[in-house]
């Protein structure tokens, strides 16, 4: 079927195992996360630029991407680190504003925890990234009424302050930190 | 079968409010990536995991119910949390290898999907 008319129907492939890194600097207290593929999470502490980063914390999570059953098309999602739910922790926040709002229509809100941009800013999926996401999961879903929303976690007001729950893995590894 | 049904049949002592939504196979898995991965709509997860991304995920996947073995319990917020998801949380004594014998003796198999990626 070709790719453009195909009404997709996605599953998880190419899955990556490895950990979401959070690094500090210590000058400016930009902080910053990754998702290395090593065998344990890399501490090294090194600079970049004008930043001195340092190993904060660490959680086993997964990559993947998405494959369509009937059409073959796959979309990359190696910019997505993780995904994450609002926990309402600001009250001004975007994301908590919106999460609040869909929760009354059965909605579920969630943040993909993406790469920084150069720049230090927030990293986002592209449209056609956030559109197979929100495929993939809300065609799984059997509740009446239920949906799930899928947005780019550069809604939240803070990365530094965010407390929302990262869907990782933890204690598993005896190398994992507590959270 | 449903969720209330399989808590009489397998006495499973649940944790908030029973969510009585239709059980379509079983999970597994103390990893939540797992779930994301793997999971299905309308499945009962066999978990020891007892932190608030247990909800999450299951909110994310839209699992049916969550069952904590080895008698551990949740916290009165995770357990909140699950209420509001419409996710039954229940606990049990047995270890996960024994109650996933008496669910598959019910005749709860794998999810449809419940082969890795």
């Amino acid at each position: 079927m070709a790719e453009d008319t195909c009404k997709h129907t996605w599953k998880i492939t190419d899955t990556r195992d490895g950990f979401i890194v959070a690094e500090k600097c210590f000058h400016c207290s930009q902080v910053r996360e990754y998702f290395a593929s090593e065998r344990t999470p890399p501490k090294e502490e090194y600079r970049e630029g004008p930043h001195y980063y340092n190993y904060m914390t660490s959680a086993q999570t997964i990559q993947f991407n998405l494959r369509c059953d009937k059409c073959g098309k796959v979309v990359a999602l190696r910019n997505l680190m993780a995904i994450m739910q609002c926990e309402h922790c600001t009250e001004d926040c975007p994301l908590h504003l919106i999460s609040r709002t869909a929760e009354e229509q059965k909605m579920w809100v969630f943040g993909a925890l993406c790469y920084a941009a150069p720049d230090g800013s927030e990293g986002t999926l592209d449209l056609e990234q956030l559109l197979a996401l929100n495929e993939f999961f809300n065609a799984r879903l059997k509740s009446p009424g239920k949906k799930i929303l899928i947005l780019p976690s550069a809604f939240r007001a803070s990365a530094s302050d965010c407390k929302a729950i990262i869907l990782t893995d933890v204690g598993l590894l005896p190398e994992e930190d507590e959270e | 079968m449903r969720v209330a049904e399989l808590m009489q049949k397998v006495n499973l002592t649940p944790l908030n409010g029973i969510h009585d939504k239709e059980i379509v196979g079983g999970l597994v898995t103390d990893m939540v990536s797992d779930v994301m991965a793997s999971g299905q709509a309308g499945n009962i997860w066999v978990t020891v995991q007892t932190h608030k991304k247990v909800i999450a995920a299951a909110n994310l996947v839209d699992v049916a119910a969550v069952v904590i073995t080895q008698g551990k319990n949740m916290d009165s917020d995770v357990l909140q949390a699950a209420d509001k998801a419409e996710i039954t949380v229940f606990s049990t004594t047995l270890p996960s290898w024994d109650l996933v014998g008496e669910l598959y003796a019910l005749g709860i198999r794998i999810s449809p999907y419940g082969q890795p990626a």
